[in-house]
């Protein structure tokens, strides 16, 4: 009995050495099947090109016969996508070998025997290597084609110039494209503006002494303002009386860096339907959050949701304005150069919600942590502006410090298209708030532009109202209707 | 050749096997507590941060892995006007008629603006929007010593209702008096954010308190980290003070500073006690200060 208890455990010990030698030897059987990780795209929209991130603020066409009138469009026209991208296609052949430096006597002597001229100018500046590879170290701030019968020289201006001659072998679709399909006169506001508060009216101390006309009546100016007040469209501006001249009278001075366009043809717009964009705030919380889970949800009671995980933030409020900081790299200072902050920035802004066509960079401010870089949304080449619209990011080495996002998409047009009340009655108004402001001062004109304005922002659609914006150093930038010339 | 007896030393031996081969399985799935190098590696780490630290560590520290989940809480409504009544039949009991309430709507004191102040007799309740209300109270020489023990405190704190999730936690003393601390508990679980400060100075005894309505744990759960590893991240962020001083709790619960919100999650900690009344959360998840 024992010998056969003894066999049997015998066995068993055999046994349990072989299954145990087995399991040491090919390892434990897995918990649970395994699932193939799921792959989803980071990026809300693709990421720009280099020569995508930067377009110019305005491209200017002139042409010799037309002698002193340019053309002038602004970012988001078709025109000025169209004439874009054929001059970048031109702009990209300037490479080193042909180019080198010039002074301004030189340039002159260039334009005497241009037959037109396409210039864009880039605010901010570009990095000349984000068109041509390789190319000198220059920020551009301006680059010239001029156009002449059997070539077409290249100027790039930054903090040198240069210049290259290109014999012509444009072909005759480039050629067309260079040229503008359509008229966009406009003038460059310089020197000192006189303005008559009581006749609406705008002198250009310039060596020229100018009086500009009212836009798009073809009259002088005081039949355009009988004409208008006829209409009943000048009476909102509140005009001084006769007697009062020497106080109706206010001098504006053009910022000497900034250059005005203002249009000399009459402009047409009418009020827009805007809606916010529908950003998927899943994808964008993993965008922010490697890992969601570590991401602790926080509903305020204003209805806006906080994510942190103790580091950083974001906050999305009802209104869809979506808002992220990181303080912690705040206190890191590692520099980065403007290039890098420009293609950094574009590369976040695809990942934090996606650089949808209509936005554009607009600013980028150098600062003590990074840069700090500015987008906005534009309509037929007017910006659209309100009380936190756009993007703003701050970013340095370490990635982005700060980011804000509230863009607001195009639906359609509300209402029939009305005319721009002339600039310088814009310009007068505006006068009017800063004399009441600052009396006795008198003022720098910063900027004026034709706008869309959005008085008040909300979750679902809102209205655009097309806006004269104008900015006098000292004061907030001031919207007024663009027919009633009201503060909005 | 006894066969017996042979198979006596072949049942030893496959013994000694077996149970080697188990100690290597066991080796294998991590799960033996018997590394003494890496133990040992560890311990020295730590000893030589305490060191720099100029801290000691009097408590054990837990170990083991723990896995925990986010718990979602609101903030805890309440009537000012009841809470005042559960306070004074705790303090006075039946007998004692509740005097009238009258309500100032801010309070006069700087800095204190967006808070309402309730006058009860000689005492008052302070309460805020999104952060703790303050009873302080006002006795005449003879009432004071009603709540002047930590054993009255307590008893005090166990008559009202709304405060029976909340535990004795710690006490400290200075040179005013007693301050005698409690903690709130979800499920068996400390909820730090959650406490009662009964401060016992003679007289003028004053009670701190700020209360979660909890509602409930996430689903998913993760592991948190070693206390170890909790313990190391603070000390690299610790600035130190000027005197030695040591550590006298490290336990894991949940935290969250105060929110004006409608709701929000709070993520495990591991809470780091010094013996001078300073309190530290690291964030059991992420290894950061939770602040």
């Amino acid at each position: 009995m024992m010998e056969k208890i003894k066999s049997g455990v015998l066995a068993f010990l055999i046994i349990l050495s072989m299954g145990l030698t087995y399991r040491l030897w090919f390892g434990a059987p897995p918990l649970e099947e395994g699932i193939k990780p799921k792959y989803e795209d980071a990026y809300f929209t693709a990421p720009l090109s280099l020569e995508e991130i930067i377009a110019p603020a305005e491209i200017i066409f002139w042409k010799e016969e037309e002698k002193e009138k340019e053309h002038v469009f602004r970012r988001g026209e078709k025109e000025f996508v169209r004439l874009l991208a054929a001059g970048t296609s031109v702009l990209k052949r300037a490479d080193k070998q042909i180019l080198s430096r010039i002074n301004d006597s030189e340039e002159e002597a260039l334009l005497k025997t241009a037959s037109s001229k396409i210039t864009f100018n880039f605010s901010p500046v570009l990095p000349l290597n984000f068109l041509v590879p390789g190319a000198t170290a220059l920020d551009v701030h301006r680059a010239d084609i001029i156009l002449e019968e059997r070539y077409y020289h290249i100027i790039l201006e930054g903090e040198d110039k240069f210049a290259g001659r290109i014999f012509m072998n444009l072909n005759e679709q480039l050629l067309n494209n260079l040229v503008p399909q359509r008229s966009s006169l406009h003038h460059c506001l310089s020197g000192v503006l006189t303005l008559d508060l009581a006749e609406l009216t705008c002198r250009e101390l310039q060596e020229k002494g100018r009086e500009i006309i009212p836009q798009g009546t073809g009259l002088p100016a005081d039949e355009a303002k009988k004409q208008g007040q006829a209409e009943g469209k000048i009476s909102a501006v509140n005009p001084a009386k006769g007697n009062e001249k020497e106080e109706t009278s206010f001098s504006l001075i053009v910022a000497n860096n900034s250059k005005l366009f203002v249009p000399v043809e009459e402009m047409q717009a009418g009020e827009i339907l805007l809606k916010k964009e529908n950003v998927d705030k899943e994808q964008l919380v993993r965008a922010f959050f490697f890992d969601p889970s570590m991401a602790r949800r926080i509903e305020e009671r204003d209805g806006a949701v906080f994510f942190t995980d103790g580091e950083k933030g974001l906050r999305i409020y009802p209104s869809g304005l979506v808002e992220y900081t990181a303080p912690k790299l705040e206190r890191v200072f590692t520099p980065v150069s403007y290039s890098t902050a420009l293609q950094k920035g574009a590369e976040y802004l695809g990942l934090y919600g996606g650089w949808l066509p209509g936005i554009y960079l607009v600013r980028a401010e150098g600062q003590s942590e990074g840069y700090r870089l500015f987008w906005e949304t534009f309509y037929e080449g007017l910006p659209i502006r309100g009380e936190r619209v756009g993007c703003e990011m701050a970013i340095n080495e370490q990635g982005v410090l700060f980011y804000q996002r509230n863009f607001y998409q195009f639906i359609e047009e509300v209402g029939a298209r009305q005319a721009f009340r002339p600039f310088e009655e814009a310009l007068c108004r505006a006068a009017l708030i800063y004399k009441k402001t600052f009396p006795g001062s008198e003022g720098i004109l910063l900027g004026i532009e034709p706008v869309y304005y959005l008085s008040s922002g909300g979750k679902g659609t809102v209205k655009a109202t097309p806006a004269w914006s104008v900015s006098i150093s000292g004061m907030d930038t001031i919207y007024l209707h663009w027919q009633t010339l009201e503060s909005l | 050749m006894n066969l017996s007896r042979a198979k006596t030393v072949l049942i030893c031996t496959f013994l000694a096997l077996n149970i080697f081969l188990c100690y290597q399985l066991w080796q294998d799935q991590g799960s033996g507590k018997f590394e003494p190098f890496g133990q040992k590696e560890e311990i020295t780490k730590l000893e030589s941060a305490l060191l720099n630290a100029g801290l000691t560590l009097e408590t054990n520290l837990p170990r083991g892995t723990e896995h925990a989940a986010y718990l979602m809480v609101k903030p805890w409504t309440f009537s000012p006007r009841e809470l005042i009544f559960c306070f004074w039949e705790a303090l006075e009991g039946s007998r004692k008629t509740a005097p009238e309430i009258k309500h100032a709507s801010r309070s006069a004191e700087k800095g204190w603006e967006d808070r309402a102040v309730y006058f009860f007799g000689r005492h008052e309740l302070i309460v805020s929007r999104a952060g703790p209300a303050i009873l302080n109270f006002h006795f005449k020489e003879e009432e004071a010593k009603k709540i002047y023990t930590e054993e009255q405190a307590r008893q005090l704190v166990s008559k009202i209702f709304f405060l029976h999730d909340f535990v004795p936690d710690y006490t400290t003393s200075d040179e005013k008096g007693k301050v005698l601390y409690f903690r709130q508990e979800y499920e068996g679980c400390p909820l730090y954010a959650g406490y009662i400060s009964f401060s016992l100075f003679e007289r003028h005894p004053s009670v701190q308190f700020y209360r979660l309505e909890v509602v409930g744990f996430a689903e998913q759960k993760r592991e948190v980290i070693p206390s170890s590893m909790a313990l190391l991240r603070f000390l690299e962020r610790y600035e130190g003070s000027k005197n030695e001083e040591s550590i006298v709790d490290f336990s894991l619960g949940y935290y969250t500073r105060e929110y004006d919100a409608q709701r929000w999650e709070i993520p495990p900690v591991w809470r780091i006690r010094l013996n001078n009344g300073e309190i530290y959360y690291i964030n059991a998840f992420t290894g950061n200060p939770e602040i």
